[in-house]
């Protein structure tokens, strides 16, 4: 068996894991073994994640501008998987409920990593555009402007504007609340971006890192956008069904790197099977 | 995509599985353009520049060491054409 189908297996079995850790959380009142479970599960998806994308940069021989967008890939999600073990300590270990304090330590490590994810995926399509490879229509690139800029004024006057006129939250806590889902929207330009070049790809083998990379990064902001808003309203608890966007996000972009590092495979063997 | 120049067939074949039918004819169209030839008109002589275009091209993909490989294959096509 492939080390990417069986990625892809132990993905979608943590997947189902999450989906039945929702379902017994949901209906149980004693919520907090399954909210721990789920601490557990994401820092476990983010290490995936993380793990993926190092055999991704680890497979790219030579130093050029695509094995530092995957090094800087790694790093951010290596800082997410920190943060996800510094988040499930918080809950596990010292009974802390860091849904009800924002933010915690977590937080500022995930700030960080937003600065080589944006960089690294900036510099994936960056690449792309300089490749001389199919750009596609202006007309896509006009409607995903109009969509960002709809989606960035519904998200200033429904969470933003709230947020900040809110006297309970601290003045953390509000630029930490903007700050998720602002990054989010450069990261989702890219990786709606992505996955328009990725359609003309069709089934050749270097679509799947590529769509992996993009979907996995549309799962992260749905779920961020999602926390910013649950979270601040007190709505947010462990073991949420954002956590599943979470966790598919992560395990997507694990598998990203596995499936790069088939692709190099692939070549080496001689063959594009 | 069949070519009736056995030259854009070897390299159409060796890009296809890897970026995708379509993206394969785009790059072999765009790349003989940079070399001033259409893929029914791509000579040996052209080999060389057709490679260099397409090794910067999927370098992005498959990392630089990785490009030159193809790169190098697709420059010696026509070794392999008249070979085989």
């Amino acid at each position: 068996m492939k080390k990417s189908t069986l990625a892809a297996i132990i993905a979608g079995n943590f997947i189902i894991l999450n989906a039945i850790i929702y379902v017994f959380s949901a209906v149980r009142e004693t919520a907090n073994f399954y909210g721990i479970m789920s601490n557990i599960l994401e820092a476990l998806c983010a290490m995936t994640a993380a793990l993926g994308l190092f055999v991704a940069f680890r497979i790219l021989k030579k130093w050029d501008m695509i094995k530092t967008s995957w090094m800087l890939l790694f790093v951010g999600f290596g800082l997410y998987a920190v943060a996800e073990m510094v988040y499930a300590s918080l809950a596990i270990a010292f009974h802390v409920n860091p849904s009800e304090i924002f933010p915690t330590a977590a937080d500022y490590v995930w700030t960080l990593g937003y600065i080589p994810l944006c960089a690294g995926i900036a510099m994936l399509y960056y690449s792309y555009k300089k490749s001389g490879f199919a750009q596609g229509s202006k007309k896509f690139y006009l409607c995903l402007s109009a969509f960002l800029l709809a989606f960035a004024a519904v998200l200033v006057y429904f969470l933003f504007m709230p947020i900040l006129k809110d006297p309970k939250t601290s003045l953390e806590a509000k630029v930490l609340y903007i700050f998720y889902p602002t990054a989010d929207i450069f990261l989702i330009a890219n990786a709606l971006s992505l996955v328009y070049i990725t359609r003309f790809f069709g089934v050749g083998l270097v679509s799947r890192p590529w769509k992996c990379i993009a979907f996995g990064f549309m799962f992260i902001t749905a779920a961020d956008v999602a926390y910013s808003y649950l979270n601040w309203t007190g709505q947010y608890a462990a073991g949420s069904v954002i956590d599943m966007g979470w966790n598919t996000g992560y395990l997507l972009i694990g598998l990203a790197g596995f499936y790069q590092k088939e692709l190099i495979d692939s070549i080496n063997s001689g063959g594009s099977k | 995509m069949s070519y009736t120049n056995p030259l854009a067939q070897k390299i159409y074949n060796l890009l296809a599985p890897l970026i995708g039918p379509l993206m394969a004819e785009s790059a072999i169209r765009l790349q003989s353009k940079k070399a001033g030839v259409t893929p029914e008109t791509i000579a040996p002589d052209h080999l060389p520049v057709i490679a260099q275009e397409i090794e910067k091209a999927i370098r992005i993909f498959v990392g630089l060491d990785k490009a030159r490989d193809i790169s190098a294959v697709i420059a010696n096509t026509h070794n392999a054409v008249s070979v085989g």
